[in-house]
């Protein structure tokens, strides 16, 4: 297929969709849904052809699943983007996802899971002037369900790569980046009782050194005065400083990363709340945590207020070893440490912040230890270890004390055994033991003890048969102490996957990668469906 | 190199215009309005939630903006959203058919939001309550497509209300106009979660403008099935009984009545009567 002698491009894209029925269950706290089924689907789509791509996303709520906000509701095209692409110079116009730096004052995202998508509707070029060079320019605004948000943000960011534009002055064995970024909102000022800037300020500065044993970066960003909905109209300025580094060995890999953030949520609206209008985002101090009974407490960065600091322990024990065993055995050390930071205030507007200063209330720590071991070419078995400490409060009252501080212990077995014909059998046991340290007042559908047990049958490579029992056994309130029981089959062909379930799922807080949301239990039929072509 | 140093120029050029610092005060020398009856009168809604430790702030935000405007802004507290659900511990059911109504329509999921005259504003109807001033403010300028006069009646034998809601049309009215009448209490003690306070589990707080019913259910009635002409007035009359299961002092209640086109729900004109004369 030819015309004027371009050729014909590519098309690529993916669809999912989404759907739960729903059985009201007041124990439980599956709420009444008069519509029985919600659903959640998009298809995306991009077209390429030489330089030039052209994409779009088809999003359909009807209606959004619970847990994502009911605004959703609706379809429509809310995502569409044209980019010319040539190799100094870069232009998009309409939407698109962005990020400066470590994000610290900048990024545009999505996340599916959470029916989270602040990408920016506007113009945005990159040049790439020299070798090493790359300057990004961007003007536009953020999605908020299906309407745009009424702030408008510049943004300009810098990235140079040192060893690209002074190949002679370089050591070879050492790469250096630096960086910049400069972001300013606007939005009129219509308040009747306080003097709002209707300009916001932000930048940062950052720089990094990567070798063949470690690497190093740090970002550090300062923001004029901002006050809004989610730190209570403080005309304080904003500071936050990102480091991360890793250190590589014989069999050993360290991961040490450190923030400390004072008045840093940044929204391009400044009566944004809640998830809605995101200009930044800052990732959590934790381990991702994938089984289901270590992600019942997680932690979500506090954008206003947080001193943290995570290591990370990596250590293969050498094959051959008397406990390495034949196949080698996997070690996984992590510790996070969260904290507030060292602020007092002067006034209804102000308060006094130290630089760097910790404060000496903990929000979150998190103490854990993964042990994988292969025993054969059959069997594999994993262990986990999990100590974690979290302020009720803080992640989910705001900080007003309501349900004080709790204390968990997780111990996880994952076990695998694959049989020779390309079945194989995966189990899980798990057990979590947790107490609040004030009284629990209300009856609530999530404390005390915890058992799990999971059981998963796989016909390779399409089949996967899996049910579980979630028992919340050590609920404070008898009544409460319920099954979850929930099977679940999966077909997976080529890039496409289906998945029919039913049962019961707790509620809870579901996070991805530090941003969560709360979702209440259901009780139902569950179908999803994602596919890439 | 030429390039480099270009770029550098044009963050200073960036970093110097795209900035404004407020110095202290803070806060803008606001005197009281002055009253132009020529202009429409607001209403103010505030979603809100006995278990929401943010909505007493909220409730302390809609009351500053009523001061602020004398007799223009008229506030009614909405309890919905997954705060306001009754506990095994505090039984207490603030939820009305109609708030829960209007929550499910506008897509509330947490509190407190609000709604002013159920306008969109960039988009989007629920409103933070740092964002409510502005918006109040903008409508009180709009000029009024009609007055409201309101009288009304209470029989403490039979416990019946009687209100006549009296339209004038400054400007010709459209087919769609609803009439809608809502019952408010003020001054209902009952358990509020307020995370301002030290304790901020609070036995005693007094709720105030709580919706508790609708003589016209939650998107009122049909005005008129032909278009009202300018200059014409029209005279709605209701009666309302008050069930002997409600808990609700009259002394306590106030009738809010207002117009909305039930096409798009904004609100045209709103007005208040207490039961009660003072």
């Amino acid at each position: 297929m030819k015309s004027q002698g371009f050729d014909a491009g590519s098309i690529s894209g993916n669809v999912q969709i989404e759907a739960q029925s729903y059985t009201p269950d007041s124990l439980m706290g599956a709420p009444v849904v008069d519509e029985k089924i919600l659903s959640n689907a998009f298809v995306n789509l991009i077209y390429r052809n030489q330089g030039v791509e052209i994409g779009f996303r088809y999003e359909n709520y009807l209606n959004p699943i619970l847990g994502f906000d009911a605004r959703l509701k609706g379809q429509g095209v809310p995502y569409r983007y044209i980019t010319y692409r040539e190799d100094k110079f870069e232009i998009t116009g309409g939407d698109f996802y962005e990020q400066f730096g470590s994000g610290l004052i900048l990024r545009a995202y999505q996340e599916v899971a959470l029916g989270i998508d602040n990408a920016i509707d506007g113009f945005r070029f990159k040049l790439r002037p020299v070798d090493g060079v790359e300057f990004t320019g961007l003007i536009g605004q953020n999605r908020v369900f299906w309407a745009k948000g009424e702030g408008i943000i510049r943004g300009g960011n810098l990235n140079i790569e040192l060893n690209d534009l002074f190949p002679e002055l370089m050591p070879e064995n050492y790469r250096f980046t630096l960086g910049g970024s400069v972001v300013s909102k606007y939005q009129p000022d219509r308040d009747i009782f306080l003097k709002m800037p209707e300009n916001v300020l932000a930048y940062s500065a950052r720089a990094g050194v990567i070798s063949n044993d470690f690497a190093i970066d740090a970002e550090y960003a300062y923001k004029y005065n901002d006050p809004n909905a989610t730190n209570r109209q403080k005309y304080n300025i904003g500071q936050g400083l990102i480091v991360k580094s890793s250190f590589y060995g014989d069999g050993i890999g360290v991961a040490l990363n450190a923030h400390w953030i004072d008045n840093m949520d940044m929204r391009s609206d400044r009566n944004a709340r809640a998830q809605e209008l995101f200009l930044n985002f800052i990732p959590p101090l934790t381990k991702q945590h994938a089984y289901a009974l270590t992600s019942l407490y997680p932690l979500a960065t506090q954008f206003n207020n947080e001193a943290g600091i995570q290591l990370e322990v990596t250590y293969q024990i050498p094959r051959g070893s008397a406990i390495g065993g034949k196949y080698g055995t996997m070690l996984t050390f992590n510790y996070s440490d969260v904290f507030t930071i060292d602020t007092n205030n002067i006034d209804e507007f102000t308060y006094n912040s130290k630089f760097l200063g910790i404060g000496n209330k903990r929000y979150f720590r998190d103490i854990n230890l993964e042990i994988s071991r292969k025993w054969s070419n059959k069997f594999k078995t994993d262990a986990t270890l999990l100590n974690i400490i979290y302020d009720r409060d803080v992640m989910e009252n705001e900080g007003a004390p309501l349900y004080g501080s709790v204390f968990q212990n997780v111990i996880v077995m994952d076990a695998q055994y694959m049989f020779d014909n390309g079945h194989s059998l995966r189990g899980e046991f798990q057990h979590s033991w947790s107490v609040q340290d004030s009284a629990i007042i209300e009856p609530e559908n999530m404390n005390g003890n915890w058992a799990h047990l999971l059981v998963e049958y796989t016909i390779a490579p399409s089949w996967y048969f899996t049910v579980y029992d979630q028992f919340n056994y050590g609920n404070d309130d008898p009544d409460r102490r319920i099954h979850y029981i929930n099977g679940s089959i999966a077909y997976l062909t080529g890039t496409t996957r289906l998945q029919v379930g039913f049962g019961k799922q707790r509620g809870g807080i579901i996070c991805v990668g530090g941003i969560c949301r709360a979702v209440p239990a259901s009780n139902g039929v569950f179908l999803s469906l994602t596919s890439t072509f | 190199m030429n390039k480099i140093n270009f770029i550098f120029a044009f963050f200073i050029a960036f970093a110097i215009i795209g900035c404004d610092i407020v110095e202290p005060p803070y806060r803008k020398g606001g005197d009281i309005t002055p009253v132009d009856t020529t202009k429409k009168k607001v209403l103010l809604e505030d979603f809100t939630g006995f278990r929401c430790g943010n909505c007493p702030e909220a409730t302390h935000v809609a009351e500053m903006i009523a001061n602020q405007y004398p007799g223009r802004v008229i506030v009614i507290a909405l309890h919905a959203g997954p705060l306001a659900v009754p506990t095994p511990i505090r039984r207490y059911d603030f939820r009305t058919q109609e708030t829960n109504e209007l929550a499910t329509f506008y897509g509330l999921i947490a509190t407190p939001y609000g709604l002013v005259n159920r306008r969109q504003y960039v988009g989007q109807n629920l409103l933070a309550p740092t964002a409510w001033g502005g918006y109040v403010q903008e409508q009180l300028n709009v000029d009024a497509d009609l007055k409201m006069y309101l009288e009304t009646d209470f029989n403490e034998s039979t416990r019946e209300i009687s209100l006549q809601v009296q339209l004038e049309y400054l400007r010709q009215g459209n087919v769609n106009h609803n009439l809608a009448v809502y019952i408010l209490e003020d001054s209902v003690v009952q358990y509020q979660q307020d995370d301002r306070q030290p304790a901020i589990h609070i036995s005693d707080y007094v709720h105030n403008h709580v919706m508790r019913g609708s003589f016209t259910g939650t998107w009122g009635l049909p005005v008129s099935d032909v278009a009202v002409s300018a200059g014409s007035k029209l005279t709605v009359p209701f009666k309302y009984t008050i069930s002997s299961e409600r808990d609700w002092r009259p002394s306590k209640l106030s009738l809010v009545a207002f117009v909305h086109d039930n096409t798009t729900k904004e609100v045209i004109q709103v007005e208040q009567i207490k039961l009660f004369k003072e």
